[in-house]
């Protein structure tokens, strides 16, 4: 038998040792990885936290670069020594060599043998050459595998001259990022600080000379980022508008819930489209229940509830530096109302004025309080009138009354006691009013002829219009479900239009 | 002799065998590998394919090619399990005197065509079922074994399936290879017609005796196998089962039931034989995927998902292999990495 075990292992050997390098440079290019991450991470933990009072850069720089060079020789050792088991090595063979596993049968049955003891094998030998002098065949098993071991080493023989040839150079994972954390690294560390303005320095550093003119990127950064905070109060009045502008989001949502342009009948009879967009709209405002407008608080709200709470705000914080500013400022907002509107309470406005500028903030105070229960007592008239005349005779003296109230709280208001609509709508005669709004309700008749009797007609009446926008709302939600159903596909193509057709006749 | 000697004869022997096989069966080359295969392994084999492909003219030839005894049956429902196994019949001796003899059936023969062995009764079907497996056959409380080697080559219709019986399972599972007899290509009809058309046709010599056929296939017993090449049979016929805990998703889908231990006995045993043919004294992965299908195509019962997507159990073992491949190769790749 020309090959025998030991052949097999140097051939193994030889595998395993090109099998180690080729780990090793994969856990070279991991730990470079690693450890550039980490030394960019130190560096930049040093621009942050001003290391360097206690450890100087250079000191950094060495520590960083340490880590980088450290990792890359840490990952190729550790990857480099792990043992290779001679079956794996020549299952790595067998495959990269096509040896159709030659050589992982050949060390399963064959190094085996190659393990007893020199004493064993000639104890065996003499007991093999006992039992063919007795007739005693030898094992085919062991046999065949000494025959599979001569194919095994014969085939790899002259493919293993090249191990290189072993395991193709393949690059890891970590090897196509390292250019990341390398180039973070050298930006760090080898890259010159850049100039900033000797202004910006001393306000990053105030009550400490600074002998360098320069300061690093991150330095500069960090600076520019204290610089505008320090700008916040030039700014206040855009970022007051940036955070007014949910509140005005707030407001046009409760304007989409109140107009009830479209609720009116001879509206939504003709242009049923314009109805299902408006409502379509309100369902996708609905579905932001995060968002949904503070319709009760609208109504709440009044001029004066507005004015007398600042005017409290401004009463708990007396004395402080603040305080003229803001009652001047009140003060004016009043007497721009006041202007406006006409108002009873413009007198006080001035006057309090008139005492801040003379710098008696109490007498200012004072006026301010009387203007406001002036104020009080005209919206107290205003909401009784509209309480008891349904502000429907009174409207045009109560809009003069009620001054500066917005378009929506007015014609929102004036519908929650059966009040006008629109512009023309609530004046003129009775008769002339009636079924301009779907709240309104009447008999109206015709005498026939000269005898007693009258054709009478009955038009909308308030309670079952009611009924119908309860009916309207509940269809509504239905509906909004079947389409869901529709677009979930768990209705059948063919009933989308029948059943499209049958909600549409409940809307109608 | 010496291995190599043996191993050098069985694979010249294979050589020849084959060629004259190849002498009158044009084409079909994987269906004579699969059945020489299967014979020098010692198992049978089920030969599935339309009328005229040539499955008798085959199993014919390759009983003319060998020194051994031959037996066909031709399956029809009226067939007897006695007409397979034989019976006892009375004879009278010289004397006068009357004792049951016993007349052995086709059965007791080398070779064993059993053609069209659907269209026969499942209980004449279970007559060769012991035979198949135990190389004996009881007949009147008397086991009687069947002559060495024994091999049974059954073929069957898979068109016309009226008036036919289904193998049972328990059957089938005793065949090791199921091979399935496709329709020749355009050259290979051109020489089927040349050499059945002419008056010349060709002859076949016999090149094996039955001590060569045993004695390769007990060389075939002796090819190691190293232990990842076992597994990864093992690991084949496990993920044929659906509830077998890493059992891939199409086998949980399409399967209802896995193929059994006899799956990978057949494996491993017709990929020892193709090793020896490839000149090697190894099985290798290669080997065990090569003899996958048709060890696995007649074992592996689908369920109705299967049948409803027009799904065969070859499109599912194809699948179940590739994701065995898959994972074989990653442990390759995690050791050298």
């Amino acid at each position: 038998m020309a090959a025998s075990p030991p052949e097999l292992q140097r051939l193994l050997d030889r595998v395993a040792r090109e099998v180690r390098w080729r780990r090793a440079e994969r856990g070279a290019w991991r730990g470079a990885f690693w450890g550039a991450v980490i030394a960019a991470a130190l560096l930049a933990l040093q621009a942050w936290t001003r290391l360097e009072e206690a450890v100087t850069s250079e000191g950094v720089r060495g520590l960083a670069l340490a880590v980088l060079l450290t990792a890359t020789l840490l990952g190729a050792v550790v990857l480099g020594l792990r043992k290779v088991s001679p079956l794996a090595a020549a299952r790595i063979a067998d495959r990269t060599w096509g040896l159709h596993d030659r050589l992982a049968t050949a060390v399963e049955y064959s190094l085996p043998l190659a393990g007893h003891t020199q004493g064993e094998a000639q104890g065996e030998a003499q007991g093999e050459a006992q039992g063919e002098a007795q007739g005693e065949a030898p094992d085919p098993q062991q046999t065949m595998a000494q025959a599979q071991l001569a194919d095994a080493i014969a085939s790899a023989a002259p493919l293993a001259e090249d191990p290189r040839r072993i395991l193709p150079r393949a690059l890891p994972r970590e090897a196509r990022w390292i250019l990341l954390p390398l180039g973070v690294f050298c930006a760090l560390s080898f890259l010159p600080p850049l100039p900033v303005p000797a202004a910006l320095m001393q306000a990053a550093a105030p009550g400490k000379a600074r002998d360098e003119r320069t300061v690093s990127l991150v330095d500069r950064v960090k600076l520019l980022g204290e610089d505008l905070l320090r700008r916040q109060p030039t700014v206040a009045p855009e970022v007051q508008r940036a955070q007014e502008q949910p509140q005005q989001q707030a407001q046009n949502e409760a304007a989409e819930f109140k107009d009830k342009a479209l609720s009116r009948k001879d509206v939504s009879n003709v242009d049923f489209a314009s109805f299902a967009k408006k409502g379509d709209e309100r369902l996708k405002l609905l579905e932001r229940a995060d968002k949904l407008p503070d319709l009760q608080s609208d109504f709440a709200s009044s001029q004066y509830r507005t004015m007398a709470k600042r005017a409290q705000e401004l009463a708990a914080a007396k004395g402080g530096p603040m305080n003229s500013n803001r009652l001047n400022q009140v003060l004016r907002e009043m007497e721009k109302m006041g202007r406006k509107n006409n108002a009873e309470w413009s007198d006080e406005v001035s006057q309090a004025m008139q005492n801040l500028e003379d710098g008696d903030a109490e007498g200012a105070m004072q006026g301010l309080q009387q203007a406001l229960g002036k104020m009080q007592r005209a919206e107290d008239k205003q909401m009784a009138s509209r309480m008891l005349q349904g502000g429907r005779d009174n409207g045009q003296g109560d809009r003069s009354a009620s001054g500066g109230e917005s378009g929506d709280q007015q014609r929102f208001g004036s519908e929650g006691g059966y009040a006008e609509k629109g512009s023309g709508g609530g004046q003129g005669t009775p008769t002339a009013r009636l079924r301009s709004t779907p709240y309104d309700a009447a008999i109206s008749g015709a005498r026939k002829g000269r005898g007693n009797s009258m054709d009478t007609q009955m038009s909308n009446r308030p309670g079952s219009f009611g009924a119908q926008l309860q009916f309207r709302g509940e269809v509504g939600q239905y509906r909004r479900q079947m389409e869901d159903a529709i677009a979930r596909e768990q209705v059948p193509r063919d009933y989308h239009n029948q059943i499209r057709d049958y909600f549409k006749s409940l809307q109608e | 002799m010496n291995r190599e000697s043996r191993v050098e004869a069985f694979t010249s022997a294979y050589s020849a065998l084959r060629g004259e096989l190849e002498k009158v069966i044009v084409g079909h080359a994987d269906i004579i590998s699969g059945v020489l295969n299967a014979m020098l392994a010692g198992g049978h084999v089920l030969l599935e394919g339309a009328p005229g492909l040539g499955k008798t003219l085959l199993v014919r030839t390759l009983a003319e090619s060998l020194h051994l005894s031959f037996a066909r049956i031709q399956f029809t429902p009226d067939l007897m399990p006695s007409d397979i196994v034989g019976t006892n019949i009375m004879v009278e001796d010289e004397k006068g005197g009357r004792h049951f003899q016993f007349q052995s059936g086709p059965i007791f023969a080398n070779i064993l065509l059993a053609d069209e062995v659907n269209r026969a009764t499942p209980k004449t079907q279970s007559a060769l079922l012991e035979g198949m497996q135990e190389k004996a056959v009881t007949v009147g409380g008397h086991s009687r074994p069947l002559p060495r080697p024994f091999f049974v080559l059954a073929t069957q219709n898979p068109i016309e399936m009226e008036g036919t019986y289904p193998l049972p399972e328990a059957q089938l599972d005793r065949f090791m290879f199921k091979l399935k007899v496709g329709y020749p290509q355009v050259e290979e009809l051109n020489a089927i017609i040349d050499r059945t058309t002419q008056t010349h046709l060709p002859t076949v010599e016999r090149v094996m005796d039955e001590a060569q056929v045993m004695d390769a296939q007990s060389l075939v017993r002796e090819v190691p196998i190293a232990s990842h090449v076992r597994d990864y049979a093992t690991r084949i016929v496990m993920s044929t089962h659906p509830q077998w805990g890493e059992a891939p998703e199409v086998t949980r889908r399409y399967v209802r039931f896995g193929a059994s231990p006899r799956a990978a006995q057949s494996m491993v045993l017709g990929a020892k034989v193709r090793a020896l043919t490839s000149g090697r004294y190894n099985v290798s992965v290669e080997d065990i995927r090569a003899m996958a299908m048709p060890s696995l195509r007649h074992r592996v019962l689908l369920n109705f998902a299967a049948e409803s997507e027009s799904l065969d159990s070859d499109a599912v073992i194809d699948r179940i292999l590739a994701t065995v491949e898959a994972r074989e190769g990653k442990g390759v790749e995690q050791a050298a990495a």
